[in-house]
């Protein structure tokens, strides 16, 4: 049987859900793949992890997969993702948010779940505009694009998610791209393993708002766009600036032992206890 | 006694191998032998599939093919190289790579 096929019966709801609700050549979808292709690496099993999503189109890669799965407010993913880690720390928790769902209705949760390392995985998927609802520009939406909100061009600047969240304090902060396929399992295995609050920024293209509006072709030309203009970080590190202009890194960008929120706070539990049982 | 024994044995080892060799070409041509091209088929489950043409786009070979209405289909497996480009972006879990003549996808 093909690889592929295993995963499928293994991991996603094949039986009840599919075909999913996303465009021809969603992103999503390959995001989707990488994910269990990662977790299945990890060895995990399934009632280990717990899979939060908020929002959005990619709201609802929790309800395809076949583990624990929230799907829960706009904005609030990592909320209830933090809720649930708390209660039962063993758990593997991975968030999955969209751009606007991350940074902007929940840009606050965001930079505190990174600011607490918290032991949680975050996976936002970036495609610079809010595609479900519309079409509206994002805080990801680049200076001068078209979107539903901004028809003479988009006069605020972008937020670079990876970079926020490497500035708020998060352990393990990546950025792949959906076109780089392989590198994204790596990436998203590496954070799901990694003890602290890893974030991993997947750039995906929302061809159906986003492209379509800006002259930026389908799915298959975004695509080729991601190859382009995506460089390395280790290759980056050799190139000048003029060179990295309309480029983006792609890699590990930060990966760093900080004290974990959740570890901190059971020994503040144990010490407290200790504490109690000498008072008696 | 021993001698005995090795030629036994001996004599048991080539019907052994020529029994594996019988089993290797009775399973088809995927098990040919080092040297060979190994053959790829390319399945496409068309319940899934929105032919958003991903697969057709980017093949390295150029095995996939559009038809009129745009759905994908494998135009040339021969020249399929195995590498499963197609298997991993297809957004829609539709397409699948799997060696000639090895185990069918249990629908």
């Amino acid at each position: 049987m093909a690889a592929v096929t295993k995963l499928v019966h293994k991991y996603l709801r094949h039986d009840k859900k599919f075909p999913n609700v996303w465009c021809p050549g969603c992103g999503n979808g390959i995001l989707l793949g990488s994910l269990i292709r990662a977790i299945d690496r990890t060895g995990l099993q399934k009632d280990e992890i717990v899979i939060v999503s908020g929002i959005g189109c990619s709201g609802r890669i929790s309800v395809y997969v076949d583990f624990n799965t929230l799907h829960t407010t706009h904005g609030r993913a990592l909320t209830y993702a933090t809720g649930v880690k708390l209660g039962n720390p063993k758990l593997h928790v991975i968030v999955i948010m969209g751009d606007g769902d991350a940074t902007a209705i929940g840009g606050n949760h965001f930079i505190h779940a990174a600011r607490r390392n918290i032991d949680l995985t975050a996976i936002v998927v970036n495609n610079n505009i809010y595609g479900m609802t519309g079409g509206q520009y994002s805080p990801t939406t680049p200076y001068g694009a078209l979107a539903t909100t901004s028809l003479y061009g988009n006069i605020e600047h972008s937020f670079s998610i990876a970079e926020l969240a490497v500035m708020a304090g998060a352990g393990m902060v990546s950025r792949g791209t959906v076109y780089h396929a392989t590198l994204l399992d790596d990436l998203i295995e590496k954070a799901i393993m990694k003890r602290g609050f890893a974030v991993v920024e997947a750039l995906s293209h929302c061809h159906t708002q986003y492209g379509r509006r800006n002259r930026l072709g389908g799915a298959v030309e975004m695509l080729r766009w991601q190859k382009d203009a995506a460089v390395r970080i280790d290759k980056a590190k050799s190139m000048s600036p003029e060179e990295l202009n309309g480029k983006f890194t792609i890699g590990v960008l930060t990966d760093r032992d900080l004290p974990v929120y959740t570890e901190e706070y059971q020994k503040l539990r144990e010490s407290a206890r200790a504490m109690m049982s000498g008072a008696k | 006694m021993d001698k005995e024994r090795e030629e036994e044995k001996a004599a048991e080892t080539p019907e052994a191998g020529s029994k594996k060799q019988s089993v290797e070409t009775g399973s088809g041509e995927a098990k040919t032998p080092a040297g060979k091209k190994k053959q790829f088929e390319i399945d496409i489950f068309r319940a899934w599939c929105k032919s958003c043409g991903i697969c057709a786009a980017f093949c390295p070979r150029e095995c996939i093919g559009l038809d009129e209405e745009g759905s994908p289909f494998a135009e040339d497996s021969s020249r399929c190289t195995g590498c499963g480009w197609c298997e991993l972006h297809c957004p829609d879990f539709a397409i699948s790579v799997r060696e000639k003549d090895s185990e069918r996808p249990v629908n």
